[in-house]
């Protein structure tokens, strides 16, 4: 009788987790790492010395007082960047916030920057800046309480109006920079993905940067999946091209969002239409041809020189935040008193919020 | 189609991506052998192909026919396999009926039945 010999298994060896889960969240469903301590009750910084009392430090008084259980969700107002975006209202207050909630990644390398910038967020202060006022952590997930822009993104406006008039491109750009010259010369960071939809405007006229820091560290752990939705490219040629990039590549893409606000389309797109032009082509033309340019039958010199500033495919020829601060352009409209409150309140709110 | 919807049909694949495929060129079943070509380097390596580029950069490589790179450390059938996989031409590309008898595969089959 012949007997069969029995077949070997195949084995997978899988390497072991970097790091087990109780390195970085307790019991009670704490994020937890070093001196930082998360979870619903907000964020607090634990001085090593008073381990055994914790005691909160580095909080402004007002923000000890939010926490998730103050906070009624009104609806969901967006989705991007790896996260859903909810307007709240504070319960006692009456203030609007908006929250995000980013799906927590437990790489460390990618937890250590998370770490990093939620510190930092508790430092960043500027007048176009999104401010975070707090940050949370529940269940796997990252909430952070953000101001809340109640007239949208600059996508939202250039939707209804197509085209944006130069005194009004002015202001916008002016307070555009003002945020970038914050990130790029105090903070020493790049943002990375500045875009129509990052440019968050109020009632009240003022444009913000947002998502930046903990979002985008969140997203790019996300292999920059969200980025490539729906969206088109506004990353510099050097980038695309593998180049080492620095601050000069936020500048480009500033350069491309006020020539689409100024033409009514994206820069790259051909006038007839979109039909030839793959995202592999426009990122070939990005990296390949010249620049585009602000017609100069349409446009005053001034701006023609100043998208040309910032949209030079060397680096090294754009201009800084600082210097294009000073641009003619931008001076050319700055004793004039405009501002963005006119163009804001005549066009419809992104959605109907009784406040 | 449009270049938005192109992006949003692309949503997080550009890594695996045949190069007709990123150029949004007409394409069909040897698009598959590239990325299966691409899987296969990803578990051998535990890195996506094209690792540390950011998507834009790994897009544009693509789509200008330059192919994953293959580690020395590996088999020389494993090698071979990708080698096959991933050729720039579809028509280059062996299908799914050829690369059944390709020793990568065959080697492991004849072990299982030993």
């Amino acid at each position: 009788m012949r007997g069969k010999k029995p077949h070997k298994e195949l084995k997978l060896s899988v390497p072991a987790q970097e790091t087990p889960v109780d390195k970085f969240l307790t019991a009670s469903g704490t994020f937890k790492d070093g001196e930082l301590r998360l979870n619903q009750r907000g964020l607090q910084l634990i001085s090593e010395e008073t381990a055994d009392e914790p005691q909160s430090t580095n909080l402004k008084v007002e923000d000890v007082q939010l926490s998730m259980d103050d906070l009624e969700m009104i609806q969901v107002i967006g989705k991007g960047s790896g996260g859903i975006v909810q307007l709240v209202r504070h319960k006692w207050v009456g203030t609007l916030y908006a929250l995000k909630g980013i799906q927590m990644n437990i790489q460390e390398a990618v937890r250590k920057q998370i770490v990093q910038e939620l510190k930092i967020n508790q430092a960043t202060q500027n007048a176009h800046i999104v401010l975070c006022h707090q940050s949370f952590y529940h269940n796997g997930v990252i909430y952070l309480v953000l101001e809340y822009m109640d007239r949208g993104s600059l996508a939202d406006i250039i939707k209804q109006v197509k085209t944006i008039l130069e005194p009004y491109l002015a202001v916008l750009c002016k307070q555009v920079l003002e945020g970038l010259l914050y990130l790029h010369h105090e903070r020493h960071v790049i943002h990375r993905d500045i875009k129509p939809s990052n440019l968050l405007v109020n009632r009240k006229g003022e444009v913000k940067i947002t998502d930046f820091g903990v979002s985008a560290v969140l997203a790019s752990s996300m292999g920059q999946r969200d980025t490539f939705v729906g969206t088109y490219n506004y990353m510099a040629p050097e980038r695309i091209s593998g180049s080492s990039y620095d601050y000069k590549s936020d500048i480009w893409s500033l350069g491309l969002v006020i020539l689409e606000c100024a033409i009514g389309r994206f820069p790259y797109i051909p006038s007839e239409g979109e039909g030839w032009l793959s995202f592999y082509e426009l990122l070939e033309a990005i990296v390949d041809q010249p620049p585009p340019s602000a017609p100069a039958d349409q446009f005053s010199p001034e701006f023609c020189a100043f998208i040309s500033s910032c949209i030079q495919k060397d680096p090294a020829e754009r201009m800084s935040a600082s210097e294009l601060l000073n641009h003619p352009f931008i001076k050319k409209f700055e004793d004039k008193d405009l501002d963005l409150r006119i163009l804001v309140e005549s066009l419809e709110p992104p959605m109907n919020i009784s406040e | 189609m449009s270049i938005l919807s192109q992006a949003r049909s692309s949503k997080g694949t550009v890594y695996w991506m045949a190069p007709e495929v990123a150029k949004a060129k007409p394409h069909g079943p040897p698009a598959d052998i590239w990325s299966l070509g691409c899987t296969v380097l990803e578990m051998l390596t535990g890195k996506v192909p094209y690792p540390d580029m950011e998507w834009t950069h790994a897009l544009l490589k693509i789509g200008r026919g330059i192919p994953p790179e293959i580690p020395a450390t590996l088999s020389e059938d494993a090698r071979d396999f990708i080698i096959k996989c991933v050729k720039v031409n579809p028509n280059d590309r062996p299908s799914a009926a050829q690369l059944l008898d390709h020793p990568f595969v065959q080697r492991s089959l004849q072990h299982k039945g030993a």
